[in-house]
């Protein structure tokens, strides 16, 4: 097994707070205004399902990973096949917190647009995790973690004091439609869980792995939803005006006022995290295209996937909002489609085949009763 | 078989150098877009005058020097026209080769020529631009901004550190100045209520201060300003091209000899807006009131008229403390009612009288009588403001915005009238500090 119980909680909560502090707290300002906290409440209520989709599929299919049950259920082909799409699926799904990130450290650290090449040395990085793998990938994780944890309680802690609590009210009154568009907008920026299914049967057995990831994913999603409220309360009706979020919603602490600026030691941790959370897709991008084409070539897909996205980066650099648009309109539903249909499917098909099973392995034992029965054995 | 994967050995050992030898070349051939901090003027303060219908942004520049030298840190105030506060600005950096570092300016003083329509048109640049911080200190010049940028003060090298102490927000806890920033003001803008304020900060002159206090900043006698202020000239062809001036306050601190006062800046009125355009001044007495409703203040000095105090009618001087305040918006039956209550705690400090000496107790607790007087002065206020501020249609308040937040249900019926259907009721309790 490659990887223990601790090391998927740490990933899972470094990933599910990176690139939410970004773009989407204004995007959910434009379509939520003052219930920004609850449409992002909606997307991680559709995150913690998917959640306890995985946890229970890794219990069905026990030992087993996804390719496995895909061959299994299907055959062979299919499964390299839906391991094609996935690979393609995880590849674009970095497309938009890569370009975030990008415009998010140029604002902040270069007073000036610096050429695209600073950034590229991400891909590096990037490159590394792919050929390694899922090990190193979660050993990171153990140590970013950390600084994922620290970073969002100082954030937290230098934020809540500017927070004008009356800018939260009133309570759900923004138009219903309005408030699931933003969540259906803002999805691309979700289903990260998602990469719990392709570390299925590579996850060591321990005790309490189910409350483990669970209290994991339902703390990280508190403090976003918290982060979220904290956002609207902090700028009111000029919100939606208001990008990079994080390193602007601390900055009005009067604790700063005198020592300075200490706020960004708590932006660059979580930027420092972002490394790792922007890498998770792209790994798992190659794993599968690596699997789809058969086992041996991870540093062949490691290069041509980081590649690709920095070609694409460094050509759409002057079209971030144009980019966010596109992914917002046509990968949404590939995502949902993707993310929370197909592998609650899967887990469906699992669960019936083993009722199917039981049912079957029951009346083999009820026949052979029988037989045994009237041969007197019993 | 054995051949491919030769080549996926030889792709793995080979291409990875080469690629991070490419990266490490493209990454450190270029210059990172780090500006040369000698070609970086660091403004420290923006004003925004208006004149023929072209925004004039003057630019306070702090220009840092070697420290071996005798000379102080000098300063110049720079200014560019444009139709755009954008173009006003960028007018400076292109003519003067210098290098516009905004990040670093904490302060922006609006014109009295900029206040004809609604100041937000000017002030958009500042919430769209990330060049900026939004928590910029916003002020109204009395006159012009430039005036207020080009002062001579007698403790600061520059104004701006000047009026940019008496507005930051720690000052803001100790005193009775309603300051506001760029976001503060723009959040208020957008509101329901459309209500804003910014302090109104005027120009007096220092009293019993020659010009000496500050060697770098009054070194620059009448004939040097006029030498040193030259007209770049028309930059641009056309008939609205824009101009660039420079005002230079430095001159090293060799020259002590000047007759130039030095000034010192009152930011105790509070100007009002609805939806951006000015509706009313509130003076001294009327600013510390809307402030003390309104802002979290900690610490406060107020002077009370006529208070029967040790047998006499006289003005005593208190420090109130621990001030708690809360508006709240309720409804009976249909009658919205706006509920200020306002409780603190006060210390006589002074008064103008011989007082007993009749023990610390005695000297230290407030008197009944001067807390009522206290008491019924701050109500008096706070409902002349409100009334003052409503007769203009100005909801100082917030009330609309808490009808929205609050009293939801009664927004739809009532948005365009609740100001004027309001009725306001106010609790002040003054208690003595012990």
């Amino acid at each position: 097994m490659e990887v223990n119980k601790k090391q998927v909680c740490a990933l899972l909560f470094t990933i599910i707070p990176s690139s939410k502090f970004l773009v989407l707290p204004t995007l959910y300002a434009a379509y939520a205004k003052q219930d920004a906290w609850f449409a992002g409440l909606i997307n991680l209520i559709a995150d913690g399902i998917l959640v306890a989709v995985i946890v229970a599929f890794i219990s069905v299919y026990e030992g087993q990973t996804f390719f496995d049950v895909l061959e299994n259920t299907f055959n062979k082909k299919v499964a390299r096949a839906v391991y094609f799409v996935y690979g393609l699926y995880f590849m674009f799904k970095c497309v938009v917190p890569v370009f975030e990130q990008k415009n998010y450290t140029e604002i902040v650290l270069y007073e000036t647009s610096p050429t695209v090449f600073t950034f590229l040395p991400f891909f590096l990085v990037s490159a590394y995790m792919c050929v390694h793998g899922l090990r190193p990938m979660a050993r990171t994780a153990e140590i970013v973690a950390w600084f994922t944890a620290t970073g969002l309680v100082l954030v937290t802690f230098l934020s809540v004091s500017s927070v004008d609590f009356l800018y939260l009210r009133p309570v759900l009154k923004n138009p219903v439609g309005q408030t699931l568009s933003g969540s259906y907008k803002a999805m691309i920026w979700y289903g990260q869980p998602l990469v719990l299914l392709f570390m299925a049967g590579k996850i060591k057995k321990e005790k309490h792995f189910k409350l483990s990831v669970g209290i994991t994913f339902g703390v990280a999603a508190a403090i976003v939803v918290l982060l979220f409220a904290f956002f609207t309360g902090i700028y009111g009706d000029i919100a939606v005006r208001q990008l990079y979020a994080l390193s602007k919603m601390t900055k009005y602490s009067i604790a700063l006022n005198n020592v300075g600026r200490f706020d960004y030691i708590a932006t660059l941790m979580l930027v420092t995290a972002g490394v790792l959370s922007l890498s998770v897709p792209l790994v798992f991008s190659t794993m599968c295209f690596n699997t789809a084409f058969g086992k041996g070539k991870p540093f062949v897909f490691a290069i041509i996937i980081n590649a690709l996205i920095a070609t694409v980066l460094s050509i759409f650099n002057l079209y971030f909002n144009r980019t966010i648009e596109l992914f917002e309109n046509y990968f949404s539903p590939v995502m949902l489609l993707l993310v929370y249909v197909f592998p609650l499917v899967m887990l469906i098909i699992g669960k019936k085949r083993r009722v199917e099973k039981n049912d079957f392995n029951e009346s083999k034992l009820r026949e052979k009763s029988a037989i045994m029965r009237e041969k007197g054995d019993l | 078989m054995s051949k491919n994967l030769g080549a996926i050995g030889f792709i793995k050992s080979k291409l990875i150098l080469i690629l991070a030898l490419i990266v490490t070349v493209l990454y450190l051939s270029n210059d990172f877009s780090i500006i040369d901090i000698r070609q970086t003027a660091l403004i420290a303060a923006i004003g925004l005058d208006k004149s023929d219908g072209m925004y004039e942004a003057s630019v306070q520049v702090a220009i840092p020097q070697a420290t071996d030298q005798t000379a102080s840190n000098s300063s110049a105030v720079l200014t560019g026209k444009g139709k755009t506060v954008g173009d006003a600005l960028e007018q400076i950096g292109t003519s003067t080769g210098w290098y516009i570092k905004l990040s670093f300016c904490n302060l922006i003083v609006l014109g009295e020529s900029l206040f004809d329509g609604d100041i937000m048109q000017p002030l958009d640049y500042f919430l769209r631009t990330d060049k900026i911080q939004d928590t910029a200190r916003l002020c109204m010049a009395e006159k012009s901004a430039k005036d207020i940028l080009s002062a001579k003060t007698p403790l600061d090298e520059l104004s701006a550190f000047s009026v940019t102490k008496i507005l930051e927000p720690d000052s803001e806890s100790l005193s009775s100045i309603a300051a506001t920033s760029v976001k503060e003001f723009a959040m208020g803008y957008y509101s329901e209520s459309g209500f804003s304020s910014m302090p109104i900060v005027k120009l007096t002159e220092a009293e019993g201060d020659n010009g000496g206090g500050n060697s770098a900043s009054s070194s620059v006698d009448d004939v040097e300003r006029k030498n040193a202020e030259f007209a770049f000239g028309n930059l641009r062809n056309g008939e609205n091209s824009e101009e660039t001036t420079f005002v230079s306050e430095s001159g090293g601190g060799e020259k002590e000899s000047s007759n130039e006062k030095s000034n010192i800046f009152d930011a105790t009125s509070t100007v009002l807006f609805d939806k951006g355009v000015k509706k009313l001044v509130l003076e001294k007495d009327e600013t510390l009131a809307f402030n003390m409703m309104t802002h979290p203040i900690s610490e406060v000095s107020v002077e009370v008229p006529n208070i029967e105090y040790e047998g006499q009618n006289t003005t005593v001087f208190l420090t109130v403390k621990n001030i708690k305040n809360s508006i709240k918006l309720r409804f009976t039956g249909a009658n919205p009612i706006l509920e200020l209550t306002l409780v603190t705690d006060a210390k006589l400090d002074d008064a103008d009288v011989i007082s007993d000496p009749g023990g610390l107790v005695k000297n230290y607790i407030v008197p009944d009588s001067v807390l009522t007087k206290l008491s019924e002065f701050f109500q008096n206020k706070i409902e002349s403001v409100f009334e003052k501020a409503r007769n203009v249609r100005t909801d100082i308040f917030q009330v609309k915005n808490r009808l929205y937040r609050t009293q939801n249900k009664y927004y739809e019926n009532m948005k365009n009238n609740i100001l004027k259907d309001v009725k306001i009721s106010v609790k002040v309790k003054a208690k003595s500090y012990r």
